[in-house]
């Protein structure tokens, strides 16, 4: 695995990720790389995300940006053969829109929070934490629910230890409130020692929409070692009170009055491209602790 | 909460058995007026059902006056299931290992002879027997499996449960759509019936299953160390009991049903002697 394998696995959380281009099975039927369900939580802040952006990337609207719940399984010819602890993951990623002139418009995530370890795949990558995520499976009758005018309960709660450091809690009623999210690719990488990366996606398919609203709320996580410095310059890796930054070691608590402007769950298929990176910029010095 | 609701419980999965009745919606619309009367399920979810065959005598595993209408044949039941309230916890798994068994009075229903679950909240009551804690993962079916699976494209499925380190179960499989075996009825299961508990008939409402999806695999057992004991209808018994394990087939499905409380538990007998 490559380098920037490693930034995608980052970015997608493909544990894999040498071989997560689709799959053609026998009888010409294409397998996508990966896919599920995703509730998209869309709201504003007063924090401003640009702050959580590396050199050389804007965001679209700085006080703008929405969570991206997903429960998604990694289909490869390796994947395929394993259980479904090393397949399937549960992801939130707390993501806006950031653009280059070069590239223009794709989603950036600025905080991740995955349920399996295996899917972290790179700590300098940094946006990526573990987390224990709870949130509840749609069915079919559900959808029926909405649609005879009933409410579904939908909540997301990601926790670290005792600590929530995420909470979602709201309805699907099936009355559409916001927009799908724009899904072009990705801006990756940039934290410093890293190369900034534009990723492309081959394909993406995204349907059977369910509408909602609800409240979120961000939490900080509590520990008592926030100054033990385990090499000179730096900190222990799961600290997290740092400043806005790129990379490490910010709290989601940094993104204050958050107002959800709506919830849009839906069925999601990603298929990735091969190539899939371009260079923005090359990296700039330091490893990702330089900041502190 | 009384006797029958922890035997309830230990049956169903339900940590807060008072929350699994049809839930009638009353949420105000924006508009102010009520929500006209949705009925949501008192439970809803999906489930794997794998039918197979054993040279083991389930029998063993049975309470006094209760009968297996097939000794040697048995099914997993793979659950991931929601009440219909507000809960906020996280979604449990729950792995039923049941054979359908017969009483003269209430006919053949459910009996579940061990149960896996993987939420704490999910173990009711330990005086039951029959459910034990397992670390459990089971594939997901989104809408993408459903269009490769029409395509013709087999889609895997996985089944695990362990403790510590240890399988205790291990599904695995593909669904590929071709149809090897019948869905079990679900209209409600015998309860209890071990030493000190009464023998319960319990009666599921408005039960549905659909969206099938069928397949195939291979199933095994294993145990931890500290179950011991020979077959009976309660505790400490390992799964490895179960020998010779043939799969006939699996199904997928998506499921509902309502529990009525007050009317859904019937006695077929009344409690024995426990025995220390």
């Amino acid at each position: 695995m490559n380098r920037r394998d490693l930034i995608l696995g980052s970015a997608m959380g493909l544990a894999a990720a040498g071989a997560a281009q689709a799959q053609t099975k026998a009888g010409g039927v294409s397998v996508p790389s990966y896919y599920g369900q995703v509730a998209e939580i869309a709201f504003t802040t007063s924090a401003d995300l640009q702050a959580f952006m590396p050199p050389g990337l804007t965001v679209v609207d700085p006080h703008k940006a929405f969570v991206k719940a997903e429960r998604a399984k990694i289909r490869t010819p390796e994947t395929d053969k394993l259980p479904a602890v090393f397949s399937h993951y549960e992801q939130i990623c707390i993501t806006t829109m950031a653009t280059t002139p070069q590239f223009g418009v794709r989603q950036r995530n600025i905080l991740m929070f995955e349920n399996r370890g295996w899917i972290i795949p790179d700590r300098e990558m940094a946006v990526k934490r573990y987390a224990d995520i709870h949130m509840p499976n749609i069915f079919d009758i559900d959808y029926a629910i909405a649609e005879q005018g009933g409410l579904v309960p939908f909540y997301v709660n990601v926790f670290a230890g005792q600590t929530q450091l995420m909470g979602f809690s709201g309805k699907l009623d099936g009355k559409k409130s916001i927009e799908h999210q724009p899904y072009p690719g990705f801006y990756v990488g940039g934290d410093p020692g890293q190369d900034l990366m534009a990723m492309d996606i081959a394909a993406s398919e995204f349907s059977r929409p369910l509408g909602g609203t609800g409240t979120l709320g961000f939490g900080q996580p509590v520990n008592h070692m926030t100054d033990r410095r385990i090499i000179p310059g730096g900190i222990a890796p799961f600290v997290t009170n740092g400043p806005p930054g790129p990379g490490k070691d910010w709290p989601p608590s940094l993104l204050k009055d958050i107002e959800v402007q709506g919830v849009l769950f839906q069925e999601f298929s990603v298929t990735r491209a091969d190539p899939e990176f371009h260079l923005v910029r090359k990296a700039l010095p330091g490893d990702g602790r330089s900041r502190h | 909460m009384n006797r029958r609701d922890l035997i309830l419980g230990s049956a169903l999965s339900l940590a807060a058995g008072a929350v699994a009745h049809a839930q009638e919606d009353e949420a105000p619309r924006p508009g102010g007026e009520p929500a006209g009367g949705v009925l949501i399920p008192g439970d809803r979810g999906d489930e794997m059902v794998i039918m197979f065959t054993t040279s083991t005598n389930l029998n063993d595993f049975m309470p006094p006056g209760l009968t297996c209408v097939d000794p040697h044949r048995a099914f997993i039941k793979g659950q991931r299931k929601k009440g219909g309230g507000e809960g906020s916890g996280r979604p449990g798994l729950q792995i039923g290992l049941t054979t359908i068994a017969t009483t003269p009075k209430f006919g053949p229903r459910h009996r579940n002879i061990l149960m896996w679950q993987s939420s704490p909240a999910g173990i009711a009551s330990t005086l039951v027997g029959v459910k034990r804690w397992g670390d459990s993962e089971m594939t997901h079916i989104f809408e993408q499996d459903r269009k490769l699976v029409a395509q013709g494209s087999p889609v895997p499925f996985y089944l695990d449960v362990q403790q510590h380190g240890h399988s205790l179960m291990s599904f695995a499989g593909v669904l590929d759509g071709k149809k090897r075996i019948e869905s079990p009825p679900y209209n409600g299961m015998y309860i209890g019936g071990e030493p000190g508990a009464d023998l319960l008939s319990l009666t599921f409402d408005n039960t549905s299953t659909g969206r099938q999806l069928h397949g195939t695999g291979t199933l095994s057992f294993g145990s931890i160390p500290v179950e011991t004991a020979p077959a009976n209808p309660s505790k400490n018994w390992p799964a490895t009991l179960l020998k010779d394990i043939k799969v006939e087939g699996c199904v997928y499905e998506e499921l509902t049903f309502t529990r009525t409380y007050g009317s859904e538990f019937e006695t077929v007998r009344k409690a024995l002697p426990y025995r220390s």
